[in-house]
């Protein structure tokens, strides 16, 4: 992280305004940008904003381009009712604008859905078929020879190019990309279980190694970050192809192995309560009727015999239960005494 | 139509006391020739058996064989709020679902009566073999309550080896080891304070302390206890009540090599 707080201000409509006019009318943003891209600026190869269309957005957004070669994308972090004080002056815009390296190719990805899932074509000819010129510029410029390998079937003819969509080799570098985002979750420690839990807040040693947090939780998320940049449909394909479940679906199957553990352990005494609801013959064809009992279980708690069952179902008295242990390790007396 | 009068409430609260630890409900059989209560811990180690003759009670009368299945926490309770001295009369009709117990103060002036709801336990009578015995050993019960007391400190289980110099309570564990011989009295004064010792075979058996201990509860009842051991088969521990009948404890050898 060479990143460095700098203070530059940007007319977000005219990307060509240069930092240093300060115009009446200026509005001021707080940008994070990397040190040696400012240093740069006073070349002919300074940053410009520029709007790509962004897959993950499902429409154009900005981007800050370097060199013609470096792409990053802008994000930006807003807090309701903050606003930056610069200058002696108060920037009622309180948000902070960050510029993070994207790979080109998960922009061009979208371009190459869109035109080369059945055949193949040279980048020129997707260009001419986009509308937009930015898609040609995005195409030419920044996307790699070697990212687009990773995404598409290469075919070469002289000087062209072609390429073709290769949904295999693309989820297999998705699931790269994911694998890493989750060494990198897992490096700084983000926490990415269900429900919130405070970074600073230090459990103790036995808790921290119980490991509450799963391999699939980390998987979910990383793959929701590196979805972020795609389009919909094949964000949902990489879910798939990691075979993920949804994390209503995990609360789901996870709270319902946790129920089968309760109700084996305390069957018996459902059971016995149940009976108790189910006074009588009407009562317990009434309720088998209902569909509130589950088919099999509701059979077998009105077909068994109330007695026995609820008697032995009490706690045991300090006294019983060292009595109990104490009988461990003899032979039952019943292997001595036959029943008469 | 069932009765059965005791000049003694104490008797049956000691009874009551000997046998509510071990089991938390009983069966009472009662017929003409008397009541037997007879049924397991739960944890089927042990088998408790209790035989009141009819011939023992002031008054008996059991027109037909009646099985009245009793919370025996409950009926200790009731026992409790009975002077010693007070007669006690047990009272069922035939097919009852209750037991009416009354005790009467000596001059008649108070009377009191408890109605318990019985419950219909489940329980198999188990068919105790006769046995010949290897080894039979009659001693004070305060000795034998006081031996499985200072033992079950040093371990669970108490090894008990039947020679024919003496019989050998043992116990090891991390504290140590302890040992207590009783050798057979010599001369025999008082009957009550003999250790008598009739021994066929020797044997050595290791039982569970803590049921050893539960069956020193009875030790009220008598002056003496009778332990009798054969290799593999279950310990009987008897307590005779005078003049009513007795109350036998078995109790499963523990299964040897087994850590303690």
């Amino acid at each position: 992280m060479n990143k460095k707080a700098t203070r530059s201000t940007k007319p977000k409509p005219d990307p060509d305004a240069a930092p240093q006019k300060q115009a009446v009318c200026a509005v001021k943003k707080v940008f994070f940008i990397a040190d040696n891209l400012l240093q740069a600026e006073d070349g002919a190869d300074r940053m410009r904003l520029e709007r790509f269309y962004h897959p993950g957005k499902g429409q154009p957004a900005w981007f800050i381009t370097h060199h013609d070669c470096q792409i990053m994308e802008m994000l930006e972090y807003g807090e309701p009712r903050r606003s930056w004080l610069l200058n002696n002056e108060v920037c009622s815009n309180g948000r902070t604008y960050m510029t993070t390296p994207l790979d080109a190719t998960l922009l061009a990805l979208h371009h190459l859905r869109k035109h080369c899932s059945q055949r193949a074509m040279s980048l020129d000819s997707i260009s001419v078929d986009a509308s937009d010129a930015s898609t040609n510029r995005l195409l030419t410029k920044f996307v790699t020879a070697a990212g687009l390998k990773c995404v598409a079937d290469v075919k070469a003819s002289g000087d062209l190019v072609f390429y073709k969509y290769n949904p295999q080799r693309t989820l297999a570098w998705l699931t790269l990309k994911t694998r890493g985002v989750v060494a990198v979750l897992k490096a700084k420690q983000v926490h990415c279980g269900l429900g919130a839990k405070s970074q600073n807040y230090v459990r103790s040693e036995k808790l921290v190694s119980e490991n509450d947090v799963n391999e699939m939780d980390y998987l979910r998320m990383a793959c929701d970050y590196v979805g972020r940049y795609l389009d919909a449909d094949l964000h949902e394909e990489l879910t798939r192809y990691l075979q993920i479940p949804s994390e209503i679906q995990a609360l789901v199957e996870e709270k319902s192995s946790a129920q089968k553990r309760k109700s084996q352990q305390g069957q018996p005494s459902a059971n016995s309560k149940k009976i108790k609801l189910a006074n009588g013959e009407d009562a317990a064809s009434q309720l088998r009727n209902s569909s509130l009992l589950d088919s099999d279980d509701g059979k077998d708690s009105i077909t068994s015999p109330p007695t026995p069952a609820p008697l032995k179902e009490r706690t045991m008295t300090a006294k019983e239960k060292a009595l109990a242990k104490g009988a461990k390790g003899s032979k039952s007396i019943a292997s001595f005494f036959k029943a008469k | 139509m069932f009765e059965a009068r005791l000049g003694q409430a104490t008797i049956l609260k000691k009874i009551l006391d000997a046998i509510k630890d071990l089991l938390n409900e009983g069966t009472f059989d009662c017929s003409d020739s008397g009541i037997q209560l007879q049924a397991m811990d739960n944890s089927h180690v042990s088998l408790v058996s209790l035989t009141l003759r009819s011939d023992g009670f002031d008054k008996f009368r059991c027109d037909r064989n009646l099985s009245m299945g009793m919370n025996l926490g409950s009926m200790a309770k009731i026992l409790k709020c009975a002077n010693n001295e007070d007669n006690v009369t047990m009272k069922a009709q035939d097919n009852a679902d209750t037991v009416t117990i009354m005790f009467e103060s000596a001059n008649q002036e108070k009377v009191s009566d408890y109605e318990m709801k019985l419950m219909n336990l489940d329980q198999e009578h188990l068919g105790i073999p006769e046995t010949d015995y290897s080894c039979v050993v009659r001693m004070p019960a305060m000795e034998f309550a006081r031996i499985c007391r200072d033992l079950a400190q040093f371990s669970e289980s108490v090894v008990i080896c039947c020679t024919k110099e003496g019989v050998k309570f043992s116990a090891s564990g991390d504290v140590g080891t302890a040992n207590i011989k009783l050798a057979q009295t010599g001369s025999v004064d008082k009957e009550e304070e003999a250790v008598i010792i009739d021994m066929q075979e020797p044997v050595t058996l290791t039982f569970a302390c803590r049921y050893l201990n539960a069956f020193t509860k009875a030790t009220p009842l008598s002056t003496q206890v009778q332990l009798s051991m054969c290799a593999d088969v279950p310990l009987v521990v008897e307590y005779a009540i005078k003049d009513l009948g007795h109350i036998r404890y078995y109790l499963a050898p523990k299964i040897e090599d087994n850590e303690t």
